[in-house]
């Protein structure tokens, strides 16, 4: 029988994953939306161009929650990986005690500086921006919490909480905002635009109660701990730097374009087309943003294992389906301008070439986009940080900069439209030149995933859960071995390891005629045998497993490996079941080259 | 795995290769079809590889079935790692070993 590695198993886990991401993502993007749409109908349009215009200030106040939520769970996810729950309970503890720490200080500094700090997008909006911008940093810790608690919990087994999280968060926000604004408006303007922005922090904190369903989890790896000496700063800060930075300097680049844009772009219908474009990216970001969500979480954690080929699966499936959906939609945004103005309630197609001109333009830089958001995502969680840093800079300063204000000056309109387009196919291009050079001077990485080559002997396979599968990966991991000049009797127990586990996973991990798969590493390192088994039945920790047989001797397979087997470890990962066997070795002459 | 068992002044059941999931199930068929009127039932082990919880758990079950007939089991020539296997189990306690 040829046994070969397959990705069924943690295929079935991506998909598992990426249902709740998506729905995660719609509720963050709608909550938006309606939170325009509250405040443009509910205190007016005035109202709702002075928070527009804060934005970027909110999206820095933000920044604590984010980059902490999102660099902390790279690096968390990376050490479960390794099965080093102790420093990554340390980091958990580290990111959601300093963000809660600088967002309170955010908090403090709302009472003197946001008047200042809105009176900075005009005197004449003041009465909205300021309120809008204190009440947003009043409640600012709470987003900051949720942010945190949300990122980890999708890598700590309990994705469906985090989507929880940010689904209810965003209900509740529209409730609590229309309830507040409600009965503030009767107090002015000023009370109704802060009821508005207190109304995220509050849907946040109703948000947070998931928590309590977490906390409660069987399934949760970290516990909050105040011994986070040697959490490692560094890792999270490295990890934490590209959503840091791409969040910063797209805040500016907004800032910038906008204040360009509101100069020159005056015409009634670029006017229009300026509108529909931006929702352009709300509809790429709807569509896509699921996807990229999982990719730090999923690729860090095969990372860590140096499951490189789960890590080179996930990231393919994962590419094609960006770039899969991101051609279908721009493909009837080219064929049909119109339809897909209709979505966003326009109905009136007179005198529209020049807006279907404008967005045929304009939607040829998604494919770009999202190859750059997956470079930004993608890079961090394999530890090459200076890439993702590469994509941030050249996207959203070093290239975007100059050349949007050139054509924007220009050709107007027009002019920006190609100069997102320019933009993202020549950070693309950078992202590619950047890598081809690092990759030859490093030697040790290949290829544009950037992995190294692992020089070690190993057998990769993956199994049906059928209880013959036992025996066989017994025999072949044992001729494996042996033929890898490992003695007998550690070539031996390796056998004996594998089909305890598989036969105890078969008969007990899986309800009857459940149909499902079994992964099986063996590694030949110098001086040990490393078994990894990894199964998506219940869960079972083989390391706590104790048999009440009231004799002197034991049938028990389980106990039998941990009793051979020098050592044994388990972890629940990805809500995957993931023992780990080693059997020390002597006299291994086999070195894998 | 291949079995061979010959009848005598004892039974002799001799094995060679794997002792485990699949071919435990085989041997127990094959025994419980077997009929065994010898006082002293012997499982040579000498050419036997590899035995796994589901060959001990056959063994038990044999020597379960024997017992209250009056009659014996013995395992024959162990190697070192089915030697250590019955070790740990306990086996080696509860099984007359040679």
């Amino acid at each position: 029988m040829a046994l070969q590695r397959n990705s069924k198993l943690v295929t079935k886990k991506f998909i598992a994953y990426l249902i709740p991401s998506i729905l995660m993502v719609f509720a963050m993007q709608f909550g938006s939306l309606i939170d325009g749409i509250l405040i443009g109908q509910m205190i007016g349009t005035e109202a709702l161009s002075a928070t527009s215009l804060v934005m970027p200030i909110l999206s820095i106040a933000q920044l604590p929650g984010f980059a902490l939520g999102v660099g902390g769970s790279i690096v968390i996810a990376n050490l479960l990986g390794k099965r080093d729950v102790a420093k990554a309970k340390k980091v958990f503890s580290f990111c959601l005690i300093m963000a809660f720490a600088i967002s309170l200080s955010f908090t403090i500094a709302s009472f003197f500086v946001s008047k200042p700090l809105a009176s900075l997008f005009g005197e004449k909006s003041l009465g909205y921006s300021e309120p809008y911008v204190f009440g947003y940093l009043l409640t600012n810790p709470i987003i900051a919490v949720a942010m945190v608690y949300g990122s980890i919990m999708a890598v700590d087994n309990n994705p469906k909480l985090s989507s929880a999280l940010y689904i209810v968060a965003n209900v509740a926000k529209v409730g609590i905002e229309i309830l507040l604004i409600s009965l503030l408006s009767k107090s002015g303007i000023y009370w109704a635009t802060f009821g508005a922005a207190i109304s995220t922090g509050l849907g946040y904190l109703v948000g947070l109660l998931t928590v309590i369903f977490y906390i409660r989890s069987k399934k949760r790896l970290l516990k909050l701990t105040f011994k986070m000496k040697g959490a490692g700063l560094k890792e999270i800060m490295k990890a934490s730097s590209t959503s840091a930075l791409n969040m910063v300097l797209t805040a500016v680049q907004t800032l910038v374009v906008n204040i360009f844009i509101g100069m020159l772009v005056t015409s009634q219908q670029d006017l229009l087309a300026y509108g529909l474009i931006s929702n352009m990216v709300f509809l790429f970001e709807l569509l896509c943003g699921g996807v990229a969500n999982l990719i730090p979480n999923l690729c860090s954690i095969f990372y860590g294992e140096k499951d490189f080929f789960s890590l080179k699966s996930l990231t393919k499936k994962m590419f094609m389906i960006t770039i899969g959906i991101t051609l279908v939609v721009t493909a009837v945004i080219l064929i049909t301008p119109q339809g897909y103005s209709f979505i966003f309630g326009q109905s009136d197609f007179s005198n529209f070439d020049h807006v279907a001109f404008l967005l045929r333009i304009y939607c040829l830089n998604f494919i770009g986009y999202e190859i750059n958001k997956f470079s930004m995502n993608y890079y961090p969680s394999v530890d090459k940080n200076a890439v993702s840093w590469v994509v941030v800079l050249s996207r959203e300063l070093v290239v975007v900069l100059p050349l949007t204000l050139s054509l924007l000056f220009a050709k107007g309109l027009e002019g920006y439209c190609w100069a997102n387009v320019l933009n993202e196919t020549i950070t693309v291009l950078i992202t590619c030149v950047f890598i081809f050079f690092y990759n030859r001077k490093k030697k040790i990485y290949k290829g544009l995933l950037m992995l190294e080559e692992l020089n070690v002997v190993s057998m990769d396979v993956s199994l049906d859960n059928e209880i013959n599968n036992a025996s066989v990966i017994s025999e072949e991991l044992t001729k494996f071995a042996l033929a890898n000049k490992v003695p007998e009797r550690e070539s031996q127990l390796v056998g004996l390891a594998s089909e305890e586990m598989v036969n105890n996973i078969v008969t007990y991990g899986y309800k009857k005629n459940v149909h499902s798969y079994i992964d099986v590493n063996l590694k030949v390192l110098e001086d040990k045998l490393i078994l990894r088994i990894r199964d998506d039945g219940m869960p079972f920790d083989p390391t706590k497993y104790e048999f009440d047989e009231d004799e002197d001797y034991s049938t028990s397979g389980i106990l039998l490996i941990k009793k051979l087997t020098d050592k044994m470890n388990y972890m629940r990962v990805l809500n995957l079941n993931n023992t780990v066997f080693e059997i020390n070795t002597k006299g291994v002459t086999n070195n894998g080259n | 795995m291949e079995i061979k068992i010959e009848h005598g002044e004892n039974l002799v059941i001799s094995l060679k290769g794997r002792l485990d999931t699949v071919t435990s199930v085989e041997l127990g068929e094959k025994l419980e079809k077997e009929e065994m009127n010898e006082k002293l039932v012997i499982m040579d082990m000498k050419e036997l590889e590899y035995i796994s919880s589901a060959g001990l758990r056959l063994l038990l079950t044999l020597k379960k079935k024997l017992s209250p007939e009056g009659k014996e089991l013995e395992i024959h020539n162990l190697n070192p790692v089915c030697q250590e296997v019955f070790r740990v189990t306990g086996f080696g306690n509860i099984l007359t070993v040679k």
